[in-house]
């Protein structure tokens, strides 16, 4: 079973550290096990420390083996994701799983 | 007693001007009157944050507060915003139009307390730089990061008494721009890193070291990226330059970007600034 999130149910622009956190432990507290999809269709701009803090949250429960999928992701909005698992050294076998739209 | 504080004609980007008054006078005088009436365009945000931080510095103080407006009536709708903020409500203002606004002013200079005035200072400008000015659409991106990286620093590294600040304005020269002024009063960048590295000594140095990946005062491997991602994202936006200036403590540097092309240049402060106070530039195609 899939745990969908719509990311832009919480906005369309995010830009701090303590956002990516909520947002992170919403997921990893809602996840038992399963695949994670996070759905970032209608968001518009991420900041560098929003993804930066997002995927060491993410990457930080890799034990669990959740197994999370960035979907509907701008351009940009990936570049920045790409930037921060790139820095961070992160399995580039998760992070090719992220889709990428126009 | 009364002190009259008499600004000339530019609101340059870097400040322009400093509090002058020998400290023993300042114990003296309980008004003090700002006399901007020789002030021109182009006003940037940076001098509007010096000019804030300098009014609540006064204000805390128990000072009466006098603000003459600009004869230029566009200089004066600029420097109207600083005193649209509630903090400044016992500013008296002389001779100002009546409304608050300017075109120019996409952001008036705004306190930043906590993340979510972050968050709503990066959508806000980014909003209305894509919406609001079709000649600069454009940069809006760019400006979404430069706000939301150097304001999340000034308030986590920058904590105290009075706050971080920033404001943002369109400026247009020969080139139109997003000029962005961001300021706190904390630790400022090279005593922050000299926790870290105590062996780096010049100022200027040390702030030329903070705006390379990976180095940071928090000890995080991976903290210390956001003036690379600003940059980064420089290179991924359709602009024709950037240029940031930093001031903290006695140090400066100035770094500037024209296409491929990039140039740091560290320079001596003109005088001590406590603090970190940044400009950042973002210049459009022509």
């Amino acid at each position: 079973m899939t745990f969908h999130i719509r990311v832009a149910d919480d906005g369309r622009t995010f830009s701090t550290r303590p956002r990516a956190a909520s947002l992170g432990n919403r997921v990893v507290q809602g996840a038992s096990g399963e695949e994670i999809e996070l759905d970032f269709a209608a968001v518009l701009c991420v900041s560098y420390s929003f993804a930066d803090e997002l995927l060491a949250i993410l990457a930080s429960e890799s034990d669990r083996e959740l197994a999370v999928r960035l979907v509907n992701t701008s351009r940009e909005v990936h570049r920045v994701f790409s930037r921060a698992a790139e820095r961070r050294n992160i399995d580039s076998t998760w992070l090719s799983s992220i889709p990428v739209s126009a | 007693m009364e002190w009259v504080k008499r600004i000339g004609r530019r609101g340059g980007d870097g400040g322009g001007w400093r509090d002058d008054l020998p400290l023993s006078e300042k114990l003296f005088f309980d008004e003090l009157t700002v006399d901007c009436s020789a002030l021109e365009l182009p006003i940037y945000p940076m001098f509007l944050v010096r000019l804030r931080v300098f009014l609540e510095w006064h204000m805390a103080a128990g000072r009466r507060l006098v603000l003459i407006a600009p004869a230029d009536l566009n200089a004066a709708s600029v420097l109207r915003t600083v005193a649209s903020d509630e903090a400044l409500s016992d500013l008296r203002l002389d001779s100002f139009p009546a409304s608050g606004k300017s075109a120019r002013v996409l952001l008036p200079v705004a306190r930043l307390r906590d993340h979510h005035a972050v968050e709503r200072a990066a959508e806000t400008v980014r909003e209305l730089v894509e919406y609001g000015q079709t000649d600069l659409a454009r940069l809006g991106q760019a400006s979404f990061m430069a706000i939301a990286e150097l304001c999340a620093n000034a308030i986590e590294h920058g904590r105290n008494g009075i706050g971080a600040f920033v404001a943002v304005q369109r400026v247009d020269g020969p080139r139109k721009e997003i000029s962005v002024a961001v300021a706190d009063l904390g630790i400022g960048i090279p005593e922050h890193l000299r926790q870290r590295f105590p062996e780096w000594a010049d100022d200027s140095f040390v702030i030329g070291q903070a705006i390379e990946p990976r180095v940071s005062g928090t000890g995080d491997p991976h903290r210390g990226n956001g003036f690379t991602e600003i940059f980064e994202t420089e290179l991924s936006s359709n602009l024709h330059a950037a240029r940031i200036e930093i001031y903290s403590a006695r140090g400066a540097i100035r770094r500037e970007m024209v296409g491929e092309r990039r140039k740091v240049d560290p320079f001596p402060a003109p005088a001590f600034r406590r603090g970190t106070w940044i400009s950042y530039a973002i210049v459009a195609p022509a």
